[in-house]
């Protein structure tokens, strides 16, 4: 530690016994380190309780009442964390509904307009989901598959395992999770 | 206790804000925020930052008041809370502004030791609103980083160890700032004075 910060730490008090000792012998004999305690002394002392005196520039009621509305809107935040169902099946049901509605628009266009084998896979991401179609030619069937790509790996759980399968006998739809 | 109804101790107001009294919390917001924002204000030098600070503090402290067990006065306590605030708006304002030049100049060589010594104390014999206006002004030149120390170190009377893991810096550092802030204050103190007598 340099010398000068040791002298410093002794003003403060944060020196063990033995090193205190020492700096007092170096403050003693050594007339620049006296000089340097003395400046620090200084400044300390000044500062010692004058702390100049701020106040609020604003009355009591005007500063607690942006207090009171920030308190009040978090606890009505606080307190929409365990949304009631009805809510819940509102956020997940527009989504839902819209990524449905995509896949249906997608088979009904991959059925209805035969693409060629190497051009029947079609990718469309939207809304956080993304939709896969593949048909079969051989079986006449399309496949869908639909990913809520809004999830982290970690979210998703079972990585590649399908949460739901659907069958209406022209498509199979797999869902994934 | 009739006394004690009309003018609760900190304490029971405290108790009853942890028991959901809104009323109880408003007291002790007017009591004490003066102090609260007089602390903001010191570390930020503006009054629209300190303003809000100081009060996103209180919806802190309203939110956490079932953590506090008076292991300290409820004003130190609060005062902390805003600290902590203060010391991340400036870490944020320093990371979108490029190292002030004194940072710089602390960090490049030790400017510091090659100022001369300030004496005798240019403070001394000054009335207390004279030496009160003159520190301020003082502190009010030094970086944010240096008069964070200086604040931290004189007015909140902490010991190095605190300073550096409230600053979430090395202990050498807060020595360092600690030095460089004081000479300098020396060195500006000086300057008002010569200012003041010419």
């Amino acid at each position: 530690m340099r010398k000068e910060l040791k002298l410093q730490a002794w003003l403060d008090g944060e020196l063990s016994p033995a090193e205190e000792r020492a700096l007092r012998l170096l403050a003693d004999s050594d007339p620049e380190a006296k000089r340097l305690v003395e400046e620090l002394q200084g400044v300390k002392a000044a500062l010692l309780q004058n702390e100049q005196p701020v106040a609020v520039p604003e009355t009591r009621e005007f500063y607690w009442s942006k207090i009171q509305r920030q308190i009040e809107r978090g606890e009505r935040v606080g307190a929409a964390v365990p949304a009631p169902w009805p809510g819940r099946l509102r956020r997940w049901l527009a989504p839902l509904l819209g990524a449905t509605a995509l896949a249906a628009a997608l088979v009904m266009a991959v059925h209805q307009s035969p693409l060629p084998e190497a051009l029947n896979l079609v990718s469309i991401t939207a809304e956080g989901y993304q939709a896969r179609t593949f048909r079969d030619q051989s079986s006449g069937m399309n496949f869908v598959f639909l990913e809520d790509t809004r999830k982290t790996p970690e979210a998703a759980g079972a990585q590649g395992q399908p949460a739901r399968m659907r069958e209406d006998g022209s498509s199979f739809m797999v869902e994934f999770e | 206790m009739p006394e004690e109804q009309d003018n609760p101790t900190d304490a029971a107001l405290v108790r009853s804000a942890q028991k959901g009294d809104m009323g109880a919390f408003e007291e002790l917001v007017a009591r004490h925020r003066d102090k609260v924002y007089a602390r903001a204000y010191s570390m930020m030098r503006n009054e629209d930052e300190a303003l809000d600070l100081s009060q996103d503090a209180w919806v802190k402290g309203w939110q956490r008041l079932r953590q506090f067990h008076g292991e300290a006065s409820f004003s130190t306590w609060m005062t902390r809370i805003v600290i902590n605030l203060c010391l991340d708006q400036l870490r944020k304002l320093k990371r979108k502004h490029a190292e002030s030049l004194e940072a710089l100049e602390e960090e490049g060589g030790g400017i510091e030791r090659q100022m001369g010594i300030e004496t005798p104390n240019p403070t001394a014999g000054l009335e207390r609103l004279e030496l009160r206006r003159r520190l301020d002004r003082a502190l009010g030149q030094l970086s944010p980083e240096h008069r964070t120390v200086l604040i931290l170190h004189e007015f909140e009377e902490m010991e190095y160890k605190e300073i550096a893991r409230q600053m979430k810096c090395s202990m050498g550092t807060v020595m360092s700032r600690l030095f460089y802030a004081r000479r300098r204050m020396a060195s500006l103190l000086a300057g008002l004075k010569r200012e003041n007598l010419e």
